[in-house]
């Protein structure tokens, strides 16, 4: 039961951060950074319970954003289209995953795949300026992107948009059930034997699970998250550009993970508010570049902080001999499996 | 048919080294049967056949009947057959708890998993430690939580690798006392070094030598086979 | 007779240009197993050197050929020594640092140079091969990755350091005990890679408007090249660059280099797959 009290606590404070968040911040930032929070849970998901690091998680995030614009565009009430924005990266991810787990490729070469799986998206849609490409009503616009879709509606109603606050309120609430349903997923068998592939991935198998076909599952659920929050991203921007695909935002991605700290789901989250706020404002003051901040702080806590800042805080109540249950075997885990591969 | 594990012609090849020669090989119902073996006789590649960790370049693996050459080990394990590896092969990041009652899971309901795991715990004497993580454990009690996985899984044969190496003398008699009482449900092939242990539990001793069976029989006739020693001593190519 | 000549000048080259974009990163990968993503990075810091050196007044070649190699090479040195050392055999971590150092890498070109686009002119004249005019300066760039893989397999395969590093690679353990220092061992390849990663990126300069993310358009295809070949430096390297050159000329001619860019990715794709230690894991195996 501890295990539910701690997710129960989490959403609480979550809760209420939600409620005061708009006395601080205004909520058009406070809402894509929730996204962001919620594109970085789902890598979380994936690296730290599946043992899954993948380079192209923004490819997700993208396809899931154009789906969304190029059904809206088509349909012209977001219900259909938002479903879409979950559908099709998850279809995806899923194929994309069932090739690469039945492959048996290891853990460099899944980076490999991943990373160029993202990039040959990029340079596609980069590449479709022309009007001969079309799907249905929506051009696909090259490197301006699709903008003018309908965004975000009450199902059914065309005309309620769900915009500024109560779209701030929508995504906070989606973040919340995300995480609420991620936590059961990872205390469901499912999730034990997702964590126990992570662990031996042999011992798995000579158990008699088949590893593969429950690893593509777990990298679609990633790619279904992922494109939700390209969705809902979409929605926020009102535009969508390749730039949703580039290795950049492949990149910010994992930073979180790996700052706000693996094997937690508390801590992709936390991770992408923190940094994505500090490159907003760093992107205000203009005196550096964000890039080079963003870089040393990816360096910095490699050498330094390798579990992140949310396992480390807890490692630290821990050795206070305050209450906290959680570890994370991530750093222990990624040395070990960085020496077994190549 | 009443052979659990036959192998037809059995071979496994590395590039140009022979690992296991065209090997026959037969295991009786309910029979506990020793591999022994200088290094590199082939016992862990025809081990890993078995199991399916490796696919034979040739012959033939039927298990129960069925032939099981080129299967993928989640399928061979599925058929009700518990493997201990080499190394101790347990799940680090998990409690000792999970990583016995993931085995039962598999094949029985959350109640009866829940039963078998409790069950496995206190026959290994792991009940104290079920909530610690495997990682932090010592090497005996991980082979143990090891042999708790396989026994969890209900297997009808169970392939153990090594499973005494790096035990104290204490340790081993325990193990010996656990693989006889598992062998009243199971069929058992043990692949193995120590003479102690293989004395002190088996019937029949099946020994390897270069990729091939050199001597099959009883472990008493086995011991004080000439041909047996000098392969032991290497005086013989 | 004339076109066919001019396809396969293109087709050599576009296979020289990959093998010149990786060769740095095989060095380390295929010695040291570390990817260093930062190596798109490196080159755009070559570029970089070059242009600076040039209009210092430094004779272009000069510039090329030994400014950028030593001036990345000392960088490769400086990083080596600061991050790189502390991660040896942990490759995902290597990944992820060596990627937040092309991030840096990138903060500063910017901080410097600005967000524009540099450049310098290309120092050799077109030739005309029958009706077709050729680039000049893609003769030299096939010249100079000739000369350097050449000289890569003469100092691995012929001299001292090379019989050392090699055997450090595969038996660290023996070598120190042999009385070598795997640790300088491993830094002096370091810097070796590096200094052809930045001749790479000098010899490329004048062909590209330098800016300061020109380093992420090289890295991805350098990384697969890499990967590609496996884990032999020089078999590797050849075998991948050969087989994707080739499909993305072949690509390029028939629709157009967008086509060849996506053709040569999913050749990649295809290809680990099939052969998920590349392709020296497979054939050439034992070879450098």
């Amino acid at each position: 039961m501890g295990e539910f009290r701690h997710a129960a606590t989490v959403i609480a404070i979550a809760f209420v951060a939600m409620l005061i968040g708009p006395s601080l911040l205004d909520t058009y930032t406070l809402t894509v950074l929730i996204i962001y929070g919620l594109l970085a849970l789902s890598l979380g998901l994936i690296w730290g319970f599946g043992g899954i690091l993948c380079f192209g998680q923004a490819a997700f995030f993208g396809l899931g954003a154009y789906a969304y614009a190029i059904a809206a565009i088509n349909v012209g009430e977001s219900t259909v289209p938002f479903l879409l924005g979950i559908a099709v990266p998850a279809a995806f991810a899923f194929v994309l995953g069932a090739m690469m787990f039945y492959g048996r490729l290891s853990d460099v070469y899944l980076g490999v795949i991943t990373l160029v799986v993202t990039l040959i998206l990029f340079k596609f849609v980069n590449s479709t300026a022309g009007p001969e490409y079309v799907i249905g009503t929506a051009r696909l616009g090259g490197f301006n992107g699709v903008p003018g879709f309908q965004t975000l509606n009450v199902p059914g109603y065309p005309n309620w948009y769900i915009y500024d606050r109560s779209f701030y309120y929508f995504c906070a609430v989606t973040l919340l059930v995300v995480y609420a349903l991620m936590r059961w997923l990872i205390a469901s068998p499912f999730g034990r034997i997702a964590v126990a592939i992570r662990e031996n991935e042999q011992r798995v198998e000579l158990m008699g699970y088949d590893v593969r076909f429950r690893k593509t599952v777990l990298f679609a659920i990633g790619g279904a998250i992922a494109g939700l929050a390209g969705t809902l991203f979409a929605s926020w921007a009102e535009i969508v550009t390749p730039g949703l695909f580039s290795l950049a935002q492949s990149a910010e991605v994992i930073v979180w993970c790996i700052v706000g700290g693996l094997g937690t789901l508390t801590g992709p989250v936390i991770g992408a508010m923190i940094l994505a706020f500090l490159k907003f404002l760093l992107g205000q003051q203009g005196q550096f570049d964000s890039t080079l901040i963003l870089g040393l702080i990816l360096v910095l806590s490699v050498l330094f902080l390798p579990r992140g800042v949310v396992p480390s805080i807890d490692l630290l109540r821990k050795r206070a001999g305050l209450s906290g249950r959680r570890t994370a075997p991530g750093r222990r885990r990624r040395r070990a499996r960085s020496m077994a591969d190549v | 048919m009443s052979s659990v594990v036959e192998t037809r012609g059995l071979t496994m090849q590395f590039g140009g080294v022979t690992a296991v020669d065209n090997v026959d090989f037969r295991l009786e119902r309910k029979e506990l049967r020793c591999l022994i073996g200088p290094n590199g006789a082939g016992k862990s590649t025809f081990f890993k056949c078995l199991t399916g960790q490796l696919k034979p370049s040739g012959g033939h693996v039927f298990i129960d009947g069925e032939d099981t050459t080129g299967w993928d080990p989640h399928w061979i394990a599925r058929l009700g057959i518990g493997v201990k590896t080499q190394v101790p092969s347990v799940m680090d990041g998990l409690s000792v708890r999970e990583n016995i009652w993931l085995s039962a899971y598999r094949t029985h309901g959350r109640q009866k998993a829940r039963r078998l795991a409790d069950d496995a715990l206190e026959r290994l004497g792991l009940g104290a430690i079920a909530k610690s993580q495997v990682g932090r454990l010592s090497h005996g009690e991980r082979q143990r939580v090891e042999l708790g996985i396989v026994m969890a899984g209900e297997p009808w044969l169970v392939l153990l690798d090594e499973p005494a190496a790096g035990m104290t003398a204490e340790e081993v008699g325990r193990m010996a006392e656990i693989v006889a009482e598992l062998n009243r449900e199971a069929a058992i092939i043990i692949v193995e070094h120590d003479m102690q242990f293989i004395r002190s539990i088996a019937r029949t001793v099946t020994v390897f030598s270069q990729g091939r069976i050199l001597i099959e029989d009883d472990v008493d006739t086995v011991m004080n086979d000439q041909a047996v020693r000098d392969v032991y001593l290497g005086k013989k190519a | 007779m004339d076109l066919a000549l001019v396809v396969a000048f293109q087709v050599i080259y576009s296979i020289a240009l990959l093998v010149l974009i990786s060769a740095g990163l095989a060095v380390v990968f295929g010695m040291m197993r570390v990817i260093n993503l930062a190596h798109g990075e490196f080159m755009m810091v070559g570029g970089y050197a070059t242009i600076v050196a040039v209009g210092a007044g430094v004779n272009i070649y000069v510039a090329m050929l030994i400014v950028a190699p030593l001036t990345v090479g000392i960088l490769g040195l400086v990083i080596e020594r600061l991050v790189i050392r502390f991660l040896y055999g942990r490759l995902v971590d290597t990944m992820l640092a060596t990627w937040g150092l092309s991030l840096l890498l990138i903060g500063l070109a910017t901080l410097i140079f600005g967000n524009t686009t540099t450049g310098i002119s290309v120092p050799i004249e077109g030739f005309p091969i029958g009706a077709y005019q050729v680039n000049g300066y893609n003769l030299f760039v096939i010249v100079v990755t000739a000369v350097m893989v050449v000289a890569i397999y003469a100092v691995l395969s012929g001299t001292r350091w090379g019989l050392i590093a090699r055997g450090t690679m595969q038996r660290s353990d023996m070598a120190s005990a042999l009385g070598y220092s795997p640790d300088r061992i491993y830094m002096l390849t370091f810097f070796a890679g590096s200094a052809l990663t930045g001749l790479a990126g000098g010899v490329l300069a004048p062909l590209v408007g330098l800016v300061p993310t020109s380093g992420t358009q090289y890295i991805a295809k350098a990384f697969i090249t890499v990967i590609s070949g496996g884990a032999s430096v020089i078999a590797g390297l050849l075998s991948s660059a050969t087989l994707f050159g080739l499909v993305s000329q072949i690509f390029t001619f028939s629709v157009n280099s967008m086509v060849g860019e996506i053709a040569l990715l999913i050749a990649a794709v295809i290809l680990l797959r099939l052969l998920p230690q590349g392709i020296t894991g497979r054939f050439f195996r034992g070879s450098m």
